[in-house]
């Protein structure tokens, strides 16, 4: 038997060296691993794999694509950032640049940025967010923008002989005045179980910060005055103008979208990728709807959220050299264009804006409202609010349903929120 | 000899591994986090993590700090929930399980079966179409109610108190068929002369169930009750999929509170201190389980 088993052996070790002589030397096929975010459709399929095939045959580099849904979006990141295991190149949404850069998550791609054409070739809402604001250099680089706008039915309107609504004030009356012709009952959509993109605007609009960086260190300020005027703005619309649903603490931006495209909502805040669902879900309705600038608050501004997508390095990856080919491949006009299209938001590179039809309606308008009013909070430890939005949603919402309702306890939900947050800002500094 | 007297050990040993390396290095991971400062700064390179003593315990059991708030509304609200859910599932397993028992009716099996539906269904199926019952604008609840004019103005279910009902309600309906199964077990092996003989003595159907029913399934109850104090008190799936991350407060139980904060707000180390406060619960029940089996045992 051992005898049997030597012989075996020595035959496999000679086998495998004379295998090993013969064939000729192959160079491995180079990889490069690839994360999206959001919803994969067969289109956005198949313009990754167009991407993929070209790339590959101009560079021999093979890339591996992964679409993963925003539902993950955070623990994804959290498990790179924790096993140093994941993508080399990634999409990161605006808001959460920062945080990951101070955690250390990034390369510096400050090269890159400027053989790209640096801050002259990108838009200019999206470069508030390519490095946190206690950082020098740059760790991200744009790549599509999601400026938001009030969707708005134009037809219901021109019925009732209404301008679109320019002031928070107007905004009420006219909601009112669409109540009163009996053509809805609550005209006002509010995401109100993930409200913060719509605060960010808000309490923009009512001339405050949601955080505030002095050199040293951030503090949260979203119990500031102006901030509870921004927040008492959205909640009011259920609690005192009734003019949004009191189920408004159970939508999201899809419910938002379904109620729009039904008919039962006149106005909400939205991306272009409004107008794509609509003209998948309620092709009827889209010659009647129109996008306009945020309604201006107190301080006058009309502003607009303009979030979006970057792309950026992992700190981990060893093909830093590919990745930033990669980049540079994504980023050329024609694909830049191409992808935001079909991924439903505009370009971010200043070059790709009248190609693929975004010099048309309504592209160019969400393209010319973010230009205008586009906002962005501070690219910092305080810049999102996660979970403080649902905090102060659920408890004012919640208490108003339970007929509990007070102005100290709007003051106490907002209070809580800011805990939440400034303790979040806390861990970076 | 000897090799007979390994064979059990090698045996269990694939086991042993198994939970060598699922349960116990994690969850000494887990506890270990607890006394560290893990958060999104540190997770980077979370063995350097700094070791802080106590302090991640003093700042989830402080106020001021406010965990504790959280933390405290979360334990209280599990706790109601676990023991609504019991006496709910109880009273709704024990009844099918008599009156399924006490029928001779042609297709009582397949009555049975319908019956363990609920418990049968992948659970984030259910769960997801009860939130679309309970959904305000579209749900069939308010539908129901609309029609029945039962009431003026509609609730809405998933924010605020009523997000309690709403998940207390749908975990229920995944829950009772277990109850409903291990109970009716636990009726067929009461013997028939025991409640002849009830009838004989003039016992109401009231006294049959308090002094045959009862005492003779206690056992079981009592076994069930420990069992699933344990299961429910970690529920995270109904609440997660209902409401997602942000429930109300009235929603959000222990197990999905500790992932919040953990996963979504990166106080890992407060999430780490809240999970042993939370498996210390659980392993106090475990105990009086192992205490309770050991005396029957006895007896």
């Amino acid at each position: 038997m051992k005898r049997f088993l030597l012989i075996l052996a020595i035959l496999l070790v000679s086998v495998s060296a004379v295998t090993a002589q013969g064939s000729p030397e192959v160079e491995p096929v180079k990889k490069l691993t690839f994360w999206t975010f959001g919803s994969e459709s067969p289109e956005l399929h198949a313009v990754m794999t167009q991407f993929k095939n070209t790339f590959k045959a101009e560079t021999g580099v093979e890339v591996e694509w992964k679409m993963i849904g925003w539902g993950d979006y955070h623990q994804s990141n959290l498990l790179v950032l924790s096993s140093h295991e994941g993508p080399d190149v990634t999409q990161m949404g605006t808001t959460t640049v920062a945080q990951q850069v101070l955690a250390g998550a990034f390369a510096e791609v400050s090269d890159l940025y400027a053989s790209l054409g640096g801050d002259q070739a990108f838009f200019k809402p999206m470069l508030a967010t390519i490095s946190p604001q206690s950082v020098e250099g740059t760790y991200a680089i744009p790549w599509f923008a999601d400026p938001r706008g009030l969707i708005y039915r134009k037809d219901i309107l021109d019925t009732l002989g209404l301008a679109v609504p320019a002031s928070w004030d107007e905004l009420v009356s006219v909601s009112q005045a669409i109540q009163d012709a009996g053509i809805m009952e609550y005209p006002i959509g509010i995401p109100g179980s993930a409200m913060a993109h719509d605060l960010y605007q808000t309490i923009d609009q009512a001339g405050g910060v949601i955080a505030s960086y002095d050199g040293s260190s951030t503090i949260s300020m979203i119990d500031s005055p102006e901030s509870t005027a921004g927040i008492r703005f959205l909640t009011d619309l259920v609690t005192s103008h009734k003019v949004a649903s009191p189920a408004t603490a159970e939508y999201d931006k899809a419910t938002l979208r379904a109620k729009f495209a039904n008919g039962e909502i006149a106005f909400y805040y939205d991306s272009p990728q409004a107008f794509t669902y609509m003209q998948e879900n309620a092709p009827e309705i889209v010659d009647g709807v129109a996008v306009a600038p945020a309604p201006a608050g107190p301080s006058g501004k009309a502003s607009v959220f303009c979030g979006g997508s970057h792309l950026a390095v992992y700190e981990y990856s060893d093909n830093k050299e590919l990745a930033s080919q990669w980049i540079s491949f994504l980023l050329r006009p024609e694909h830049v264009a191409l992808w935001s299209k079909v991924y439903g938001n505009v370009p971010a590179l200043l070059s790709a804006s009248d190609l693929e039809g975004f010099d048309q309606q309504p592209w160019n308008s969400f393209i010319s409202i973010a230009e205008q009013h586009g906002h962005h909070p501070e690219s910092g430890p305080g810049g999102t609010l996660a979970k403080v939005d649902t905090i102060i949603s659920h408890t004012i919402l919640g208490a108003y349903l339970q007929k509990q309702y007070s102005e100290e306890l709007v003051g106490t939900a907002i209070q809580e929120g800011k805990l939440v947050h400034q303790r979040m800002i806390d861990q970076f500094q | 000899m000897k090799y007979h007297r390994r064979l059990p050990y090698i045996f269990i040993l694939p086991a042993f591994i198994c939970m060598i390396c699922i349960h116990l290095i994690p969850m000494s991971l887990g506890v270990l986090s607890s006394f560290f400062k893990l958060n999104i700064m540190t997770i980077n390179n979370w063995i350097e993590a700094p070791f802080v003593g106590l302090k991640n315990y003093f700042s989830v059991f402080s106020p001021g700090f406010g965990f504790l708030e959280n933390f405290v509304s979360s334990f209280s609200y599990t706790i109601v929930f676990v023991v609504l859910a019991q006496i709910s599932c109880y009273v709704l397993g024990m009844g099918a399980a008599i009156v399924l028992n006490a029928s001779t009716f042609r297709g009582k099996n397949l009555v049975r079966g319908l019956l363990l539906f609920p418990f049968i269904l992948p659970g984030v199926v259910s769960i997801t179409n009860w939130r679309y019952m309970f959904s305000y604008d579209t749900g069939m609840i308010n539908a129901f109610l609309i029609k029945t004019n039962l009431i003026e103005n509609l609730p809405v279910w998933l924010v605020g108190d009523n997000a309690f009902w709403a998940i207390l309600t749908t975990f229920i309906w995944i829950a009772w068929p277990f109850w409903f199964i291990v109970l009716l077990a636990s009726l067929q092996t009461i013997s028939h002369e025991y409640f002849e003989a009830a009838s004989i003595d003039g016992a109401t159907l009231m006294q049959k169930f308090r002094h045959i029913i009862i005492p003779l399934t206690a056992p079981v109850t009592r076994m069930v009750i420990l069992l699933t104090f344990m299961w429910y008190f970690r529920e995270f799936k109904v609440p997660f999929v209902m409401m997602g991350l942000s429930p109300s407060p009235e929603a959000n139980l222990l197990a999905l509170h500790i992932y919040t904060e953990s996963f979504r707000l990166w106080n890992f180390s407060q999430g780490a201190v809240m999970a042993v406060t939370l498996s210390m619960v659980l392993m106090l029940f475990l105990a009086l389980r192992m205490y309770v089996t050991k005396k029957e045992r006895s007896l």
